[in-house]
């Protein structure tokens, strides 16, 4: 069930009417069964492999919880080297469970999502060899929302672990967290702290929460069905043919594939976040005007923004702060004394590689995504390093770092890299990525503004105006946004007359000019692939 | 509070339906509605309730091969064409069925023609009948069908056709905003004017007897025996034609109709090769043989006027006051013809 | 406690230790000097901060990271 069908509107009215038809202490169960409806019309069979993550982190966490309880008791009494002891044994304990608790969930995440691509590469080996033997590859169908909800369900257990907080008595709950059906799709990630209340208590009806959340959700549909299924339309035309096709075009293909997963991906999570609202359900923020970075570090904490805050948490800080990497810190700070900031930036550069591994893999199982991470690495691994010279450069250069003229020169150079990033990641693999690239620079074709051909590939003139129109009002949005203008309370001010032709508005153009129907081939979401 | 609140989300839904509304109209195409084959399909819901005696049902053989104000013009009985392009037997099944919602004539005239082509789903005749069809228990119950087996999707694009049109905002023009004001003009009762001439240059001797057979399409079986069905419970009787296709009718054909419609105790009247209708193919068609033209339809339609005044007991209503508007529309009708 | 103003003028000798209390929200330690400074910490002090700990309400103040390297010794 797509979330920009008509089915998903009709099966979204129903929910929302059983849950504020049903009594307050059964509404959670309401969200509860209907997550797990939409999650079988999804994937069928497939809903065993939830039940099972849902049920072992559960179990898992209620044991690690017995744990400290049990070591609370056994340290009344005792002596120092006692509840040392003690501590350490419990200490190991909870690390053999949070092991178990990832071999389980990452382990049924890397079979179905990542064997094919193992056993590929072994194959590959195998054939170096000269083995005869072949690992036959297997078909594996993903089951809806697993790369994030096992995310989440990893988070729980990790977070129990670190006593932020306490294992869930209540399985229900456990379960709602991980199959939500607004978030099921391309997330965003939560967290178990942020989220298990709001989803348990039960709220009221309403009408602000209705009317900002729907109106959040056709914002979203506008983005996901007016832009980026139409810019999808001119970039797969070119990709699906890129070698017929150079400068002047693929610039835009790749230009417009930007815009598109932006559209896509943050339409979506309005989507989602609005139809969440409506249930008085606010789900975390997941994008903050990501074009708007002035560094690649900066855009990584605005696109995205709950994988990246998961990468943080359990990759990053978990490398960094292990005993190897802390040794290895001091270490280089001892060696590197006169040079502190190439110091810090290696000691970073350690645990910020796996974390963009992680990344990489997590978007797909491939080399080329493992080299997409591997960009942004090397990116902000040049980028740290370089952050001094700059620096220093900029002061010579008597150019003033705070100028508006040096903020956009920032977030050009920013898009620049992002879009650079995007084609790797449209790309079918790292060759092809490689050949567009170098196909941007025939400067020959920068012509073809003019001649007409770019509206042989899917779009007229008039398709392109409603592009235009609508990249511009998405523009606007996003600026307002970026100076923090509340735009739906903003909205909320105006008189009656403008605020029905804003809605009107806003509805009819999805029908009128969303891309659906015979006349158009649907394209699913982007990052509901994963 | 929230009464004012109520009140102002109902008419937020009013006046969006009503801006709904409108979209679906403005963006419906061209062809579905001011084709002049498909005024045929539209121009029913502008004849009075109750006043057609005979009704013609069929494909484009019909609105270009019968002429009601000839019928009108030679007996004074009350009929009209009332077909769309290539329709196939099953679709005829539900435009009977509308056709029972306003009218109830006293004979349906059913052309065979399209009974033995196969029933492929060509989405465009599909609509051509169905886009002009009022939302009512016919058009509901031809969507959900389960021959057709439409989505959910598809099924809503009937009931709003803007779900399938929509694509049309980069084609507008004025005239699509004048058809929220048009009146549909039946004035030639289902009748599709056509002077042209392209003479028939093959066989005109092509209902011989020979012993080949051939079977009337399984659906269009199916449907045909649907259609007996409801013409009998709405007490209108039934009857098989098929009008004049030197392309396409044949002696096997013949002997099929006849054998179905003696199986059902129907009449069945042939208009191929009939000296008495006395068609001419070198001033009589149109396109070659595949449709009549004005001179043709003048014949048949005389033809079958007689043979319908000599069969059944048909008022004349030419005296009649309340019929006199077809007599101004016959005065039209033989001006241009 | 001064050992480990100390310790932390290392990474940014701008800040007054003693009395901001908004040292992660004004960013004036990012999460890369933090990694450094705990690798600092665990040696001077000789304790054992782990992922856990990094919380902003840990590391907020001086004060703040010094009942951290209490409540750990």
């Amino acid at each position: 069930m797509e979330i920009n069908s008509l089915k998903f509107i009709i099966f979204v009215a129903v929910v929302i009417l059983l849950y504020f038809l049903t009594p307050k202490k059964y509404k959670w169960g309401i969200l509860l069964i209907s997550s797990y409806l939409f999650y079988w019309i999804n994937s069928n069979q497939l809903i065993i492999f939830i039940i099972i993550t849902t049920i072992s982190i559960y179990l898992l966490g209620l044991l690690l919880g017995k744990i400290d309880k049990k070591l609370k008791l056994q340290c009344e009494n005792v002596t120092k080297e006692e509840k040392k002891n003690l501590k350490e044994r419990a200490k190991t304990k909870r690390k053999i469970i949070v092991f178990v608790a990832l071999i389980i969930n990452l382990g049924i995440l890397g079979v179905i999502k990542y064997f094919n691509f193992f056993c590929g590469n072994i194959n590959i080996l195998l054939n170096l060899f000269n083995i005869n033997i072949q690992i036959p590859s297997m078909k594996f169908v993903l089951p809806i929302g697993i790369s994030y909800y096992t995310l989440q369900a990893l988070s729980y257990v990790i977070d129990i672990y670190r006593q932020k907080i306490e294992a869930d008595k209540n399985i229900g709950r456990v379960a709602l967290f991980l199959v939500f059906f607004p978030q099921i799709v391309e997330g965003p990630i939560g967290r178990y702290k942020d989220l298990a209340n709001q989803l348990y208590n039960p709220h009221k009806i309403e009408f602000n929460h209705i009317k900002n959340g729907t109106l959040l959700a056709i914002w979203g549909l506008f983005q996901k069905m007016v832009i980026a299924d139409r810019l999808g339309i001119f970039v797969d035309a070119v990709f699906s043919n890129h070698l017929q096709y150079s400068g002047f075009i693929v610039v835009c293909a790749v230009l417009f594939y930007t815009f598109q997963i932006y559209a896509d991906f943050a339409g979506c999570i309005n989507i989602v976040s609005g139809v969440a609202e409506i249930f008085g359900i606010s789900l975390a923020e997941n994008f903050r005007r990501p074009f708007f970075s002035r560094s690649i570090q900066e855009f990584w904490k605005r696109w995205n923004i709950t994988l990246g805050v998961w990468l943080k948490e359990y990759i990053f800080y978990s490398v960094a702060f292990s005993k190897w990497c802390l040794n290895l810190t001091t270490k280089l700070n001892l060696k590197l004394k006169k040079y502190k900031h190439l110091a810090k930036t290696l000691s970073a550069l350690c645990p910020l590689f796996f974390v963009w591994i992680a990344n990489g893999l997590w978007h797909g199982a491939s080399w080329k995504y493992i080299f997409y991470g591997m960009y942004y690495f090397i990116i902000m691994a040049i980028g740290m390093m370089l952050t001094p010279i700059l620096k220093k450069l900029c002061k010579y250069l008597k150019i003033n770092v705070n100028s508006k003229k040096y903020k956009i020169w920032q977030i050009l150079r920013t898009f620049f890299i992002v879009n650079i990033g995007m084609l790797i990641f449209r790309a079918a693999d790292i060759s092809s990525a490689f050949s567009i690239l170098k196909s941007m620079f025939d400067f020959s074709t920068f012509g073809e503004f003019f001649n007409g051909k770019i509206f042989t590939l899917g779009l007229d003139v008039g398709e392109f105006i409603i592009l235009g129109i609508s990249l511009i009002i998405m523009l606007i949005v996003d600026f307002l946004q970026e100076k923090n203008y509340h735009i739906r309370e903003e909205i909320e001010k105006r008189n009656v007359v403008l605020r029905w032709s804003i809605y009107y508005a806003g509805i009819f153009s999805i029908i009128i000019f969303g891309i659906y129907g015979k006349d158009y081939n649907p394209s699913s979401f982007i990052y509901g692939q994963f | 509070m929230k009464h004012k609140l109520l009140i102002s989300v109902s008419i937020f839904i009013i006046i969006g339906l009503i801006l709904f509304y409108i979209l679906n109209i403005i963006l419906l195409p061209e062809w579905v509605i001011n084709n002049d084959a498909t005024l045929s399909a539209r121009g029913i819901y502008e004849e009075e309730k109750n006043s057609l005696d005979v009704v013609f049902v069929g494909s484009s053989n019909i609105y270009n091969g019968i002429s009601p104000l000839e019928i009108w013009q030679e007996t004074g009985i009350t009929s009209y064409s009332y077909a769309s392009p290539e329709q196939k037997i099953w679709l005829s099944y539900y435009a009977i069925q509308e056709l029972f919602a306003y009218q109830n004539p006293k004979v349906i005239m059913l052309d065979m023609n399209e009974a033995f082509a196969d029933d492929n789903l060509e989405e465009d005749n599909i609509r051509k009948l169905l886009d002009n069809m009022k939302l009512g228990k016919a058009k509901i119950n031809a969507i959900n069908d389960e021959f057709l087996n439409y989505g959910i999707e598809d099924k809503l694009s009937y009931i709003f056709p803007i779900i399938r049109y929509h694509t049309r905002w980069n084609n507008l023009s004025t005239k699509d905003i004048k058809r929220l004001f048009y009146h549909y003009d039946s004035t030639y009762k289902g009748y599709s004017l056509v002077k042209g001439i392209e003479p028939f240059e093959g066989n005109t001797d092509y209902l011989n007897y020979t012993d080949e057979t051939t079977n009337i399409n399984d659906i269009a079986l199916k449907y045909l025996d649907k259609i007996v069905e409801l013409c009998k419970e709405n007490g209108t009787e039934l009857v098989l034609i098929d009008m004049p296709s030197p392309n396409t009718w044949s002696y096997a054909r013949h002997r099929a109709v006849e054998e179905y419609a003696d199986s059902k105790e129907i009449k069945f009247l042939e208009l191929n090769c009939v000296d008495e209708i006395g068609i001419d193919w070198n001033t009589d068609t149109q396109d070659a043989g595949w449709h009549l033209n004005v001179n043709g339809a003048s014949k048949v339609s005389k033809y079958v006027a007689n043979y319908l005044k000599r069969n059944f007991d048909l008022t004349d209503k030419r005296e009649n006051e309340i019929y006199q508007t077809w007599n101004r529309d016959l005065e039209i009708y033989l001006k241009n013809k | 406690m001064e050992k480990l103003v100390e310790i932390l003028k290392k990474y940014n000798p701008d800040v007054d230790y003693y009395t901001n209390e908004h040292i992660i929200d004004e960013e004036a330690l990012d999460s890369f000097d933090i990694i450094s400074l705990v690798a600092d910490i665990d040696r001077e002090f000789d304790v054992e901060i782990t992922a856990k700990d990094i919380i902003p309400e840990n590391f907020n103040s001086a004060k703040k990271i010094y009942e951290l390297i209490e409540r750990l010794s």
